[in-house]
């Protein structure tokens, strides 16, 4: 009963996340502010979900099938960020103005692989 | 109505009114490496609300389907990120 409710306000922590990126997504301007707000329901709000399982299962064999799920999660969210963030640098899709220090731009590899 | 009733019923919501917003930025782009961000977050929501059907229900069937999802998720990013943005911005240049 208890622990049904605090599953359950487990799971809304993590919808509350996923409402955030998709806010955030509709909202700022630019690939990488999206990117940002992205990532948030990739990791915490996968993790909280996963804890929310957990404690409403209250079993080993479910905690030990959740504990990849989040370390793959873990892994591959930065890898498609990465490969997003990259190509729209390369791409000229982010605001030049609103940065401080570009210091992609003082590298010449960049330059002559972003064909 | 118990607080079980309340809180799926909010949860539901929550998660409707996230896939609608990601669902907008992935019609309205501009650019494809918006929409590959915007799938990104619909896939991840996917992700999200099997956990919470997991919960709700409790049942673990959706466990083996959640870890292929967290596993390939990415492929469809990186492979637009990689092969796709770049014809992208041939054509935005031609256009120039």
């Amino acid at each position: 009963m208890t622990l049904d409710i605090v599953a359950l306000v487990l799971v809304l922590i993590g919808a509350v996340l996923c409402l955030t990126a998709s806010i955030g997504l509709l909202r700022f301007s630019d690939v990488p502010s999206r990117l940002h707000a992205a990532t948030k329901p990739q990791v915490l709000g996968m993790m909280v979900i996963a804890v929310g399982i957990a404690v409403a299962m209250q079993s080993w064999a479910t905690l030990a099938f959740l504990i990849p799920i989040v370390l793959i999660q873990m892994a591959t969210a930065p890898i498609s960020a990465h490969m997003v963030a990259r190509q729209a640098y390369r791409n000229g899709s982010v605001d030049q103005n609103i940065m401080i220090i570009d210091e992609l731009a003082d590298d010449h590899d960049v330059q002559r692989d972003s064909g | 109505m118990t607080v079980q009733t309340i809180l799926i019923i909010v949860i539901a919501a929550v998660f409707g009114v996230a896939a609608l917003l990601a669902i907008i930025r992935m019609i309205i782009g501009p650019s494809i490496l918006d929409r590959a961000i915007a799938s990104d977050v619909l896939l991840t929501e996917v992700l999200c609300i099997l956990g919470a059907d997991a919960v709700m229900n409790h049942h673990t069937e959706m466990l083996p389907v959640m870890l292929m999802i967290a596993a390939t998720g990415i492929l469809g990013t990186v492979a637009v990120a990689r092969f796709v943005a770049r014809r992208d911005r041939a054509r935005e240049r031609a256009d120039g």
